[in-house]
């Protein structure tokens, strides 16, 4: 009995503990939350200081540029109001700026598309035509009396922004001799447009679509000057029409980010290509080796149209510089070239279509379009030469090999024996310049030789594209030789060609190049002695050197763009 | 006055003669050769080998030896080895010139009477460079030259015995024990210290030698041989349990022509360094009773040196490169190798193989089977059809350009 009272007595306490403790809770859940709101609050609008002092937030960057941006417009408006008009303030604002806004966009892209039409074009002294002036006139009564209600000089300033926006397009081309890029941007450049979105009498919402315009603009006019750059698209000096200003903003925004979202798309691949030879996971690279004068490999450089710009109907010539340098032998190329706009092609003859280029050797190659010029229209076109020739690429590493026990009497002796032997810590793989590269297993050195056991480390090449401009079409030649006293059992993925060849001290190991595929080939075979104990004699150290060959069929191309204009 | 003057000035030049005469003896200067921490030393000679050697081309490998150490290589127990190494690949030794990789040479060591020791060239075998095989502009490769000899390092010095714990004489004593500290003995390996302490045992004075020593030359220590072995020392060096005992030295200690007992008799270096304890055996009858005097204390340390040398050679080629053709496809301009036969570009695209100028070409029917007037005649008609639709002109279509098919024919397909 006296149990089951403490009993109670205890669950009766603990109960009204954890009513105590919930109605605590309570309290404190509420002042969290308290303080949680008005944190909330206080982030939003600042925040305290070390001192505890309070501090109101600072506006972020972008919305503190609009807002200088926009106090300078109002700054300029207010300067004109006051100085400007004096006594002569308007009685009320102007009404249907952003109509009359759209209404003058509208006139400015016809005036455009016209071409910015000029009776005496090619004149200093512009006369536009009757239509174009007969529409601003219109719109200019329009703006004074109907817009603006203007006074005298408040009609005056509208009638100077109408002279503008005819004269200033038309003598801007004229300066700069009408090119297409000229013509193209000027669609981008309404001068009504602009007074209207951040003028004197520029509304809330004018000026606001004007900065995002000028943003807009400017990032556009930014990447297609960029992606023209990079992808080496000619602007064009030639005279411009309307035609070929829509062509230079197609190309520009359509073409060119067609063939920059190509580059991004292969960019992951890029990406993890240069990942995977930093970690040389699945292959294996090397060093190019840098020739004193011009580097080894076949180069088509300086490709040149003799005009700037065809008339339909009559030749076109194309040059281009080819130059060679090998150090086995006269390199034999094959040429031709071709035009290319979108899936047609129109082949021309190029002279020479074989050459041979002997050591350093340079040459000039021509291609003309003379037979089959009904089939160029007028446009932009692509003329491409295309040159194959056969090549040789050397790949080379020298491996040092010690003794298991002198590599253990050096580290007793708490002795680097890479710096007392002059052993360098890791091979380094060399490959002769071209338009391919050899990687090699690049092993820490010394390689340790057991006398017991025949099996040293595994050698490793691969082959990959070095140069973009051009492709590997076919491999002729794979070879790899190896020191007499080493030799392969196998090599994987693809086996070598019985029997091995012996040159003098070394083994040449060939193989069938129509078993590698993929764009990078690699080959792996595990070494081995064949004499492990009597390898190094009395050496301290021994260094060989492997090598690698391989000859492949190249193709080269490099393209430049022409114009042809109609007759 | 001017007479006083005159005297004055030939009495002080009869002063300057008299005082720069000197005596008729001659005081030879005692040189000591046991110093200096250097063995057998070696250097390429001036260009040989060169920095730079062209292809095709031979050049020698001549090396300077000169032993600088005290102990003297007799050619017949003790014979130094020198041995090189090079890259196969770049250089071949020009018959006739050498015997072997290896040479063996004998050279006596400093001494009085040849204080700078002895030396000698060594000519190599000439080599030969090879051409450069392959697209290489200049490659570079190393020649490696070591030396192997067996040495003796020789230490005498005088050390103090000193017996007062036993005699207790209050006598002056003649010396006292004290720690001897040394540079050099004229050998790479050097004792550098001897502690020595007098242990009286009963009524005999046991004297202890405790003698570090130290690798202070730039080679390496390999393993130590046998008398029987030393011929052979550094062709034995090759055997695994030789180098499994690499960086030891053999030592051997007297006092007054009594051997001491050293433990351990080869020392094991240890970041080059290491010692050993030297006691003269329990048994040898020792002078317990007299006063401190001195005695003679001969250490010799037992080991084979080696010390290497390289230098870094850069070919470079010597002349144009042949001027035949590489090797490569054979196939002509219009054409292409597919599967190791050349085909005409137009038949390859005609195939569907995608070459970027097919353009339109993507039917079997194309070939190379028109000439020029039939190419004419099958534009026009093409270009007619399209106009006389109505009257369903069948036509060809044919591609002029020189890249497709061979000279004198054109892409085209008849119907």
């Amino acid at each position: 009995m006296a149990f089951l009272g403490a009993l109670k007595k205890g669950l009766g306490t603990l109960k009204s503990k954890a009513s105590n403790s919930k109605l605590l809770n309570n309290k404190v859940v509420n002042k969290v939350k308290d303080w949680r709101e008005n944190s909330k609050e206080r982030k939003a609008s600042g925040g305290y200081d070390t001192n505890g002092v309070y501090r109101a937030k600072s506006p972020g960057r972008f919305s503190r540029g609009m807002k200088f941006f926009g106090n300078a417009i109002s700054k300029i408006r207010d300067k004109e109001t006051d100085p400007y008009y004096g006594s002569w303030k308007q009685s009320s604002d102007p009404t249907g700026i952003g109509k009359f806004l759209i209404f003058m966009w509208i006139l400015h892209i016809i005036d455009w598309s016209m071409g910015f039409p000029s009776v005496t074009k090619g004149s200093f002294f512009l006369m536009p035509d009757n239509i174009t002036i007969g529409i601003y006139f219109i719109a200019t009564i329009v703006a004074i009396a109907g817009i603006f209600k203007a006074a005298l000089k408040l009609s005056g300033k509208l009638i100077l922004i109408s002279l503008l926006a005819i004269m200033a397009p038309r003598y801007i081309e004229f300066a700069l001799d009408y090119p297409v890029w000229v013509h193209a941007t000027l669609c981008f450049i309404p001068v009504w447009g602009l007074y209207l979105m951040f003028g004197q009498y520029s509304t809330e919402s004018t000026r606001n679509f004007g900065t995002w315009y000028l943003i807009v603009v400017v990032i556009l006019g930014f990447y297609g000057a960029v992606s023209s750059e990079l992808l080496d698209v000619q602007g064009g000096l030639q005279q411009a029409n309307v035609g070929e200003s829509w062509r230079t903003i197609k190309e520009t925004f359509g073409d060119n980010t067609k063939e920059i979202v190509k580059d991004i798309l292969m960019l992951p691949g890029k990406i993890e290509l240069k990942i995977n030879q930093s970690l040389s996971t699945n292959y294996f690279t090397g060093q190019v080796e840098r020739n004193k004068d011009a580097p080894l490999g076949v180069y088509l450089e300086d490709l040149r149209a003799t005009e700037e710009e065809f008339t339909g109907g009559y030749p076109i010539v194309v040059w281009a510089n080819i130059r060679g340098k090998s150090f086995e032998g006269a390199i034999t190329v094959n040429n031709r070239c071709y035009a290319r706009k979108g899936s047609h092609s129109i082949f021309g003859k190029v002279h020479p279509t074989e050459l041979f280029l002997y050591f350093d050797d340079s040459r000039t190659l021509e291609c003309i379009f003379e037979e089959n010029l009904d089939q160029f229209e007028e446009g932009t076109y692509s003329v491409t030469f295309e040159s194959k020739f056969a090549f040789p690429t050397w790949g080379y590493i020298a491996y040092t090999f010690v003794d298991k026990d002198t590599q253990i009497a050096y580290y007793t002796q708490k002795k680097n024996i890479n710096q007392e032997l002059d052993i360098p810590n890791t091979a380094e793989a060399i490959y002769t310049s071209g338009p391919a590269a050899i990687g090699m297993n690049s092993l820490d050195m010394p390689i340790i030789v057991y006398p017991d056991n025949p099996y040293i480390l595994t050698f490793g090449m691969t082959l990959m594209d070095a140069w973009s401009q051009g492709k590997v079409e076919k491999i002729q030649t794979l070879e790899i030789r190896v020191p007499k006293e080493i030799m392969f059992d196998r090599c994987y993925p693809l086996n070598f060609e019985e029997p091995v060849q012996r040159v003098d001290e070394y083994d040449i190991y060939e193989f069938d190049p129509d078993g590698l595929v993929g764009s990078f080939k690699t080959i792996t075979c595990p070494m081995k002695l064949r004499d492990p104990a009597n390898f190094l004699g009395t050496n301290l150290k021994l260094t060989k050197t492997f090598a690698v060959e391989v000859e492949y069929d190249y193709s080269l191309t490099k393209s430049t763009n022409i114009r042809i204009k109609k007759y | 006055m001017e007479s006083i003057k005159k005297t004055h000035f030939f009495l002080a030049l009869l002063l300057l003669i008299l005082t720069s005469c000197s005596s008729g003896t001659y005081n030879p200067e005692r040189i000591n050769v046991y110093v200096g921490t250097k063995g057998v030393e070696i250097e390429f000679i001036g260009d040989s080998p060169p920095r730079e050697v062209y292809e095709n081309t031979d050049f020698p490998l001549a090396v300077f030896i000169s032993n600088k150490g005290t102990f003297s290589l007799d050619g017949e127990t003790y014979k130094g080895l020198l041995s090189y190494t090079y890259d196969p690949f770049y250089f071949r030794p020009t018959e006739g010139t050498s015997s072997s990789d290896e040479l063996e040479f004998a050279l006596e060591g400093k001494s009085y009477l040849a204080p700078d020791g002895f030396f000698e060239t060594k000519i190599l075998p000439i080599f030969r460079v090879k051409p450069i095989e392959g697209q290489r502009e200049s490659p570079r490769t190393e020649l490696f030259v070591s030396v192997c000899y067996p040495y003796r390092t020789k230490l005498t010095d005088e050390v103090c015995i000193d017996t007062s714990h036993l005699t207790q004489d209050a006598r002056e004593r003649v010396c006292e024990t004290q720690d001897k500290l040394y540079t050099g003995q004229g050998a790479p390996v050097a004792v550098t210290n001897v502690e020595v302490e007098m242990q009286a045992t009963r009524q005999v004075m046991q004297p202890s030698l405790l003698i570090k020593i130290e690798n202070k030359g730039s080679g390496m220590v390999l393993a130590p041989v046998t008398e029987l072995e030393l011929p052979k020392a550094c062709e034995l060096q090759k055997d695994t349990d030789k180098k499994g005992n690499w960086n030891q030295v053999k030592v051997t200690a007297h006092l007054s022509n009594s051997k001491l007992s050293c433990f351990p008799e080869t020392v094991n270096l240890r970041d080059e360094k290491g010692f050993t304890r030297c006691t003269l055996p329990a048994n040898t009858e020792f002078y317990g009773g007299s006063l401190n005097y001195h005695a003679t204390m001969v250490i010799d340390l037992d080991y084979v040196y080696l010390t290497s040398i390289s230098k870094e050679i850069e070919i470079i080629r010597s002349g144009l490169p042949p001027l035949e053709p590489l090797p490569g496809s054979s196939c002509k301009y219009w054409e292409t190798d597919f599967n190791g036969e050349c085909v005409s570009n137009c038949d390859l695209c005609a195939r569907g193989v995608g070459f970027s100028f097919c353009g339109t070409i993507a039917d079997a029917g194309w070939g190379c089977d028109c000439n020029a007037e039939e190419c004419v005649t099958q534009v026009t008609a093409s270009t007619i059809s399209n106009l006389l639709e109505p009257l369903n002109l069948k036509s060809g279509n044919c591609i002029f350009g020189p890249g497709l098919c061979e000279l004198g024919k054109f892409c085209c397909v008849k119907q």
